[in-house]
């Protein structure tokens, strides 16, 4: 995690759904990219911050510029990343 | 609604069905006093637009208008309108199935229910990898 001050090209922005942003408190968040970052890298470092997410029991994907991607999909700080739980539109 | 009927009236077209969703009462054995609705609104929109495309492309639908609501609903108010008009009216109900059906499983969306004992996040189902 990191402070606003530091330098965007090290971030990703991460913004948060549903349950996610009540447990965080906030609507998005920017996690430290470190070589090649993964979704599955960023969901590791969110729910080392946050375990309060596990907790809850509720399942989760993530969108990389709004499209659901694999875990493996490597991100930049160019990008949109969304932690999206499961939807209840309609 | 009665934006969205003015917008569907069409004189090549002999149907108009819309379909509206409300806030219901119940859920789940429980009385819901209000729902509020959160929305990823861009990736909601995109999402929305294919749909259209899709019912564009599928059934001779001269217009389709599907819309959302969000924020904080309360027991009656409506959250979803699906519209479509079509020469013949059984591609106007087939298309409007399709648009909430399709709605209900793929968009970015989220209901949080006001109830007696609390708040809770309604179940829903996971969005596939696309």
């Amino acid at each position: 995690m990191n402070t606003d001050h530091e330098s965007n090209k090290n971030t990703v922005r991460v913004r948060l759904f549903g349950f996610s942003s009540r447990v965080v408190g906030k609507s998005e968040i920017k996690i430290e990219l470190t070589g090649r970052t993964s979704i599955s890298d960023i969901r590791r470092t969110l729910l080392s911050y946050y375990p309060a997410l596990m907790s809850h029991n509720i399942p989760f994907v993530f969108a990389v510029n709004r499209k659901v991607v694999v875990e493996s999909t490597v991100v930049t700080h160019l990008d949109e990343v969304a932690l999206l739980p499961p939807v209840s539109g309609g | 609604m009665q934006k969205i009927l003015a917008e569907m009236a069409d004189e090549s077209t002999g149907a108009i069905v819309f379909f509206v969703g409300t806030v219901r009462n119940h859920d789940d054995g429980e009385r819901v006093l209000a729902i509020m609705y959160e929305a990823y609104d861009e990736m909601a929109q995109e999402i929305l637009e294919k749909i259209e495309s899709e019912v564009m492309a599928r059934w001779p639908i001269k217009k389709f208008i599907a819309v959302q609501s969000t924020g904080y609903l309360k027991v009656g108010e409506i959250s979803v309108v699906v519209a479509a008009t079509s020469p013949h009216r059984q591609e106007a109900f087939d298309a409007c199935k399709y648009g909430i059906d399709t709605i209900k499983t793929s968009i970015p969306v989220w209901k949080n229910e006001k109830v007696e004992s609390g708040e809770k996040w309604v179940k829903g189902v996971l969005l596939n990898v696309e």
